[in-house]
Order: C-alpha cells, then sequence, then structure tokens
C-alpha cells in the first residue's frame, strides 16, 4: 500500500531505470499518480510499458511522425499518451484511430488527465472498455481497464467551455503487482556503493556525532 | 519640521539575475515570512491548545509520549520514542540505522492500537511503514557535548552553565524530517485544503516545534528522577535559549532545483516583501526604534554565533563588520527623511558584503507586518500548474527563451574538467543524496538531472540544428534527452525566481549555499557548516513554549536571545 508520491518516485526511477529520458520519466511518474488518484491501477499500467520497452529496447520516437496508423509496429501507452500531450493541437476535435498493437494502453488515460485542470475532455476506448473525463465527471465503463495490449484504440480530445468535473479523490490505497519489477528497475538509476563513495559524497563522516 | 507629505516611487523587485546566484542565496537569513514563524503565529493567533496524553517514560529517559495540539478545526499529534543507543551507533547520517528519539506527526489522536503500530514502524524510520494517517517522520540525537552536562547540574540543583548552551544551542539535533507521502505518510495532496497546513512545511515545522518540548520536557523529567528533591527545572528564560539542532546534508539541495515553482513562490515572496518596505516614504519612531532594537540584537547574535568552518568563520566575520556599519549608518537617517529603508538598502548594495545585504533585508521587514505577512499565504503553488508542455510552440521560441533568460548557463565551458567537475548522485546506501567527483569517481553514467545550465546549453546547440519554425514537440520525438530542459525554459517564463543561475556541477559550486537558502526559508539560525555540503543549525532557539504562546506571544522571538543575560 504506497502513497502517491511513493508511486510516482519509483515510477519516475522506473522509467529512468530502463533507459528513458528523465524528462519522459517525470511524465511518468505523473501518468502512475494521476491515475492512482482514481483508484485506477497506475503502477501497473506503467508496468506494461516498461516491461515492453525493457524487453524489446526503445521504441524509435520516428514512428508517430506524421502519421497515426503505421501498421505493423507495437506502441506503448506511455509514450503514445505523451505523445497525445505534447501535439494537443493538432488532434483535438479528432477522432483518432490507433490501428496497431498498443501495449498497456491505460497509461494513455493516464496521460490525458494532466487535462483535469483545463477546459477539455476526452474519451479513450479500447476493447470492453470506455474511459472519459468531461464536465460530468470522469467515468470508467467495462471491465477490460488494463489490458497488457489491445489490437487498436480510440482517442478523442475536445475543447470544453467548463473544467471537468471530479469527485474528492480518494485517500485509500491499493495493492500493486508490479512493485517489485518497479523497484527493481528503480535500482538502476543508484550508484553502487563504495568505501570512497560512503567517505566523502555527503561531506560527513560516518559518525558525525557530537 | 519636515512635511510628513511625500510622492510615492514604485521600487521593482530585484530581479532574478540579481538574487539568484548561490553567494546571495546562501547569505540568506530567516525572515518574518519563515515557515518557523508562520507557524507560531498560527498557533498564537488561533489559541491552539497542548497537552500531553501519553508520558510513559522510564526513570533513565525511555519510552513514549504523546504531545498533543487542539487548533480550531483538528487536532495532531507527536508520537515519539525515546530509545537507549550505544554511543557507537550515533550518527546523524542517513546511513544510520538507529537513533536516540524518533517520531512521527500523527492525524489526530492516536488511541493504543495506532500507538502500538507506530511503536513497531516509527523507530525503524525508512525500514517501517506509515500510513495516511500519519504527516511526519523523523529522528533526533542528543548532543553528546550537552545533555549529560544539563542532566547533571539540573539534578543537582544547578542551572545548565549560559555558556554551554550558547555553545550547542541545542539538546537534541533532528537527522531527518519526512513528509509529503515518504514511507507511506499522507501525501500533501491531502493535506494542503487545510487552511494551517496549506503553505509549506507547516507540518514538519509543527513536528520539530512539539520535539523541541518533548525535549526539554525530558531532559527535566530525567534530571528530577536522578536528582530526586534536589533537582531543579530550568529557568524559564535559559530555557528558551535551547532549540531544537538540525544536522542536514545534500538532501535539501536538489529540492530547490527540483521544485523550481515553489522555489519561486518563495523568491518572489520575499522580494516582494522587500521591495514593500523599499517603497515606504516615511518611517515612524516606532518603527525606527523597533528597528534598531532588533538589529542590536542580530548584532549580539551574531558575536554568539561561532563556528569553525573556514567558509562560515570568514562570513560570520563579514557579518558583525556589515552589522555593525548598518547600526553607524542607520544613525544619520532621520524619521523624517524620504524613502528611508530604500536609502538604506542602496548605501548596503555599495559598502557591505553579501552576508550582510541580505541579513539587512530581513531586518527591514520587521517593522512592517502589515505589509509582509499577508505574503505567507502566496507561498505555495500547485507545482502541476506549469507542468504541461506546450508542444506547438516553435523551436525559436525556446531559443529566445534561452536566450534571454538563460544566457547565464550559455556563458559556462561545461567540457573543462573543472566546469563538470562534480555530478549529483543517489547512493543505494539507504538512498543517500551525495556528490561525486567525475573525474575520480565511478557512477557518473547515473547522474542526477541537476546539471541544469549544462543541459539547458546542450539543448541550445542541439537546437541550432533544427528548423526555427517547427513545433518543439517533432523536436522531441527524435530528441527525447532534452525534455527535461525544455520543460524547465518554458516553465521560467512563470516563475523567473524558480532557477539558481550558476553551474551546480562546476568546480567552485558550494552545496552549503543551496542548503542555506533553503534552511532560511524554514526559518534557521546559526549556521554551522561541517564541511561544503554539511551544515548544522539551530531552529526555534528563543521561540516561545506552549505556556507562552497564548498569554504573550513576542513576534520578535528570534531576536530575543541577548536579551538572557
Amino acid at each position: 500500500m504506497y502513497s502517491l508520491g511513493e508511486i510516482e518516485a519509483q515510477c519516475k526511477k522506473a522509467a529512468k531505470g530502463v533507459g528513458l529520458s528523465w524528462g519522459l520519466a517525470e511524465e511518468t511518474g505523473l501518468i502512475a499518480r494521476h491515475l492512482s488518484e482514481l483508484r485506477l491501477p497506475g503502477p501497473d499500467a506503467i508496468y506494461l510499458s516498461l516491461k515492453f520497452i525493457d524487453d524489446n529496447g526503445l521504441e524509435h520516437p520516428s514512428i508517430y511522425e506524421g502519421s497515426f496508423d503505421e501498421i505493423g509496429k507495437p506502441k506503448t501507452g506511455l509514450l503514445l499518451g505523451v505523445f497525445f500531450l505534447d501535439c494537443l493541437s493538432d488532434v483535438l476535435e479528432s477522432n483518432i484511430k490507433i490501428k496497431d498493437p498498443v501495449i498497456g494502453p491505460l497509461s494513455v488515460v493516464g496521460a490525458l488527465l494532466r487535462l483535469q485542470n483545463e477546459q477539455y475532455s476526452f474519451s479513450v476506448s479500447w476493447d470492453n472498455c470506455q474511459i472519459t473525463m468531461n464536465e460530468d465527471g470522469f467515468n470508467v465503463s467495462g471491465k477490460n481497464i488494463n489490458p497488457k495490449s489491445v489490437g487498436s484504440l480510440v482517442v478523442s480530445i475536445s475543447e470544453s467551455s467548463k473544467e471537468p468535473f471530479f469527485l474528492k479523490r480518494s485517500i485509500e490505497r491499493s495493492s500493486i503487482d508490479s512493485w517489485d519489477f518497479l523497484t527493481k528497475m528503480a535500482h538502476k538509476t543508484y550508484v553502487p556503493e563504495s568505501p570512497m563513495s560512503r567517505l566523502l559524497g555527503a561531506g560527513a563522516d560516518d559518525n558525525e556525532n557530537e | 519640521m519636515k512635511s510628513l507629505k511625500s510622492k510615492k516611487i514604485k521600487i521593482s523587485l530585484r530581479t532574478p539575475s540579481e538574487v539568484m546566484h548561490l553567494p546571495r542565496l546562501g547569505s540568506f537569513h530567516q525572515t518574518r515570512l519563515s515557515f518557523m514563524r508562520q507557524l507560531l503565529r498560527r498557533l498564537a493567533v488561533e489559541k491552539w491548545k497542548f497537552s500531553i496524553p501519553v508520558w510513559d517514560i522510564s526513570a533513565d529517559g525511555y519510552g513514549t509520549a504523546v504531545y498533543s495540539v487542539k487548533g480550531p478545526e483538528r487536532e495532531y499529534s507527536l508520537v515519539t520514542f525515546s530509545n537507549y543507543l550505544p554511543a557507537d551507533k550515533r550518527s546523524d547520517r542517513v546511513i544510520a540505522t538507529a537513533w536516540d528519539v524518533t517520531f512521527t506527526l500523527f492525524d489526530g489522536i492516536p488511541d493504543t492500537q495506532e500507538i502500538d503500530r507506530l511503536k513497531k514502524n516509527v523507530p525503524f524510520q525508512e525500514e517501517g511503514r506509515l500510513n495516511a494517517t500519519e504527516l511526519v517522520l523523523g529522528r533526533a540525537n542528543k548532543s553528546v557535548r550537552l545533555w549529560n552536562k544539563v542532566v547533571t547540574a539540573l539534578s543537582e540543583g544547578k542551572q545548565p552553565e549560559l555558556k554551554d548552551v550558547e555553545d550547542v544551542g541545542y539538546l537534541m539535533r533532528t537527522t531527518a524530517v519526512y513528509g509529503s507521502g515518504k514511507f507511506g505518510l499522507s501525501d500533501r495532496t491531502f493535506l494542503k485544503d487545510r487552511v494551517e497546513l496549506a503553505m509549506p512545511f507547516q507540518a514538519e515545522m509543527l513536528a520539530v516545534y512539539l520535539v523541541r518540548c518533548f525535549v526539554l520536557d525530558l531532559v527535566e523529567f530525567v534530571a528530577f528522577e536522578q536528582g530526586g528533591e534536589n533537582a531543579c527545572k530550568i529557568e524559564p528564560k535559559l530555557r528558551k535559549r535551547f532549540g531544537i539542532g538540525n544536522s542536514t546534508g545534500l538532501g535539501m539541495a536538489p529540492f530547490i532545483v527540483n521544485h523550481p515553482s515553489l522555489f519561486d513562490r518563495w523568491i518572489r515572496a520575499r522580494e516582494t516583501a522587500i521591495a514593500r518596505v523599499r517603497e515606504i516614504p516615511i518611517m515612524t519612531s516606532e518603527e525606527a526604534n523597533l528597528f534598531s532594537m532588533l538589529l542590536e540584537s542580530c548584532y549580539q547574535n551574531a558575536i554568539c554565533w561561532t563556528s569553525q568552518h573556514p567558509i562560515q568563520i570568514s562570513k560570520l566575520k563579514n557579518l558583525r563588520k556589515d552589522l555593525k556599519e548598518i547600526k553607524g549608518f542607520f544613525k544619520s537617517i532621520c524619521i523624517g527623511d524620504q524613502f528611508p529603508w530604500n536609502k538604506l538598502y542602496d548605501w548596503a548594495l555599495i559598502n557591505l558584503t553579501l552576508e550582510g545585504q541580505e541579513a539587512l533585508c530581513s531586518l527591514i521587514l520587521e517593522p512592517y507586518g502589515d505589509l509582509v505577512d499577508g505574503l505567507s499565504s502566496e507561498m505555495a503553488i500547485d507545482e502541476n500548474k506549469y507542468f504541461r508542455l506546450d508542444g506547438k510552440l516553435a523551436c525559436g521560441i525556446i531559443i529566445n527563451i534561452i536566450k534571454h533568460s538563460f544566457s547565464w548557463a550559455l556563458e559556462y565551458d561545461y567540457k573543462t574538467q573543472d566546469g563538470q567537475a562534480r555530478f549529483w548522485y543517489v547512493s543505494e546506501d539507504k538512498l543517500e543524496p551525495r556528490l561525486g567527483q567525475r573525474f575520480e569517481e565511478d557512477g557518473s553514467e547515473l547522474e542526477q538531472p541537476l546539471a541544469i545550465g549544462r543541459d539547458i546549453k546542450e539543448l541550445y546547440e542541439a537546437l541550432q540544428e533544427w528548423p526555427l519554425n517547427d513545433k518543439i514537440a517533432n523536436f522531441l520525438m527524435l530528441y527525447p534527452q532534452h525534455r527535461h530542459c525544455v520543460r524547465r525554459v518554458t516553465e521560467h517564463r512563470e516563475v523567473p525566481y524558480g532557477e539558481i543561475r550558476d553551474n551546480l556541477i562546476g568546480s567552485n559550486m558550494k552545496p552549503i549555499d543551496m542548503l542555506r537558502c533553503k534552511l532560511s526559508f524554514f526559518g534557521a539560525d546559526r549556521f554551522d557548516p561541517r564541511s561544503d555540503r554539511w551544515v548544522r543549525i539551530c531552529m526555534y532557539q528563543n521561540a516561545p513554549f506552549p505556556n507562552e504562546l497564548v498569554c504573550a506571544y513576542d513576534d520578535f522571538w528570534p531576536y530575543s536571545g541577548s536579551k538572557v543575560s
């Protein structure tokens, strides 16, 4: 049972640990946090993208250049979500169909939740799941909330006259299945211990004490 | 008699390029806006009530105590555990595994079951797990120099020697105080709407204040158990001289780099306060007298303030000299003089070191609570506000912002050994933040993203090869390694005081300046560096205890030390 702060920090470090840049790692931490705030399995969604990247190497970002539907190359929900945010002005008011496999599509929702303090609404749907955010609230329908992979994905983002409505965040914490993997990846960002590091790195003796 | 009528002048805030350099930031002092003072002001005004519902402490000072405090809407409790600690285990480092005292700030009043749960976790600190009902986790170690002396004196019915108290300043020092969701603690998200915790570090400041109360009670209790009817309590004026120490390492430094929008709020509030006072056309005799009194107290404090570290010895020498000069110059300013504080400030810029200039900036705020204190409510921010990247921004705009606001970053040569001598990292050893020597130590490939200047310059150089009118989102598709810097650059337009304008990996960089800057916002005093990256401070020295908060709160308590003798 972890706090939002722990979830954000762990996912950020894990993303860096699998080789993403610090900037993308920051996005990763926030995606996990935003989903967890709504009691959705944020870290487990992030895990799917990070595991894919760890197993297959980094996606080359240029797969997105000018096209949303290049056939045959799987995309991670994590990077796809960040891409939608970055290209918001280009994707507004259109119904975008991703026809390639999407790994961990719930992360797309986590990224779009960044828009919750602005006047936007969105809908993301895949097989047996639709998630919407608009001035009436945040709604999840269907049971296939955090699939490992989906064959296609539909995203629409619109400007809205009002900020979306959210109920008060739940303080309850959920268990996280993928925590061990995230811990292992996060550990890759730490410098191994050495006598020199221990002696000099912090600027104080072991027994700094008076 | 001079006319009191005066035309208004508009004083601009000091610019980021004037303020945001480490030597100046590292010369900051506490102010009326400091978080400790914000907290005590609230506790006094709102007449918070204190109680000690649990005191289960053995004769030698070990056991459990609970200190509760009740405000207008909510109650909080410090749950503290005092344990025997062998001398060879006592360490202020993050890598320590046992402490004299451990504590948590609990949301409400804990029942027996809650206390039992906390007893199984809080003493283990990072190895334990906390719940959302706990807001702060921390620990403290006894001052080996002072604890036994005070116990012995009190048990014999004597007061501790003032000099001993002055030399150390505290009986225990905290060595880590965690909040904001660490180790399972409550997230700030769930606290920020509580008015008493809305401003930064208020929960942490409350926990530390209550620890100070506990420590003073504990030392008197142990002395009474040893001395019986011969023992005495510490005389109230001397009692206030005991603050609570804090030993701080590099963990504080990354905070102000990693939270630019929050840091901007702190600096902006302070700079706004300074500008407002400089705009005052005429000072009254009461204001002048108050300033003179606090100036004298500040000078006396600087004389008592000692340090063994060469950096601080030099700074203290400058501070004492500067304060003396301020005293002299202020005598030449008359009550009817126009814009007296601005005159004083302008004089200070020419005649004083940074230590003196910043001490003066703190001092001139003191007579003007009405002008200044409201700014304390502007020192927090939703840090997500500026986080989303606007991908449609043209690369040329990013280049222009860098040229305009990050020219300092472009001036450094990061290819030299001196230019990139250090790297910031997190050790796998209890995740202790450390600073390495890039050309002498392993691990620089795992560098934390704190080399802001170098990374901004790399972004700038990469953008030179990219079409100026293309969207930054397209650039980041191919060069995601620059993403964190693009965000900083775009965010900077809104938070210009959020960026330290120095090379944070250079050979001459002194992390101690970053520590001192942050600690000054806490309200810390008596900075005593142990190295260029490790500092001891004193918190709440001279602060009123709970019984003194409500009946006769002295808002100028940080300056009241010289009244003791």
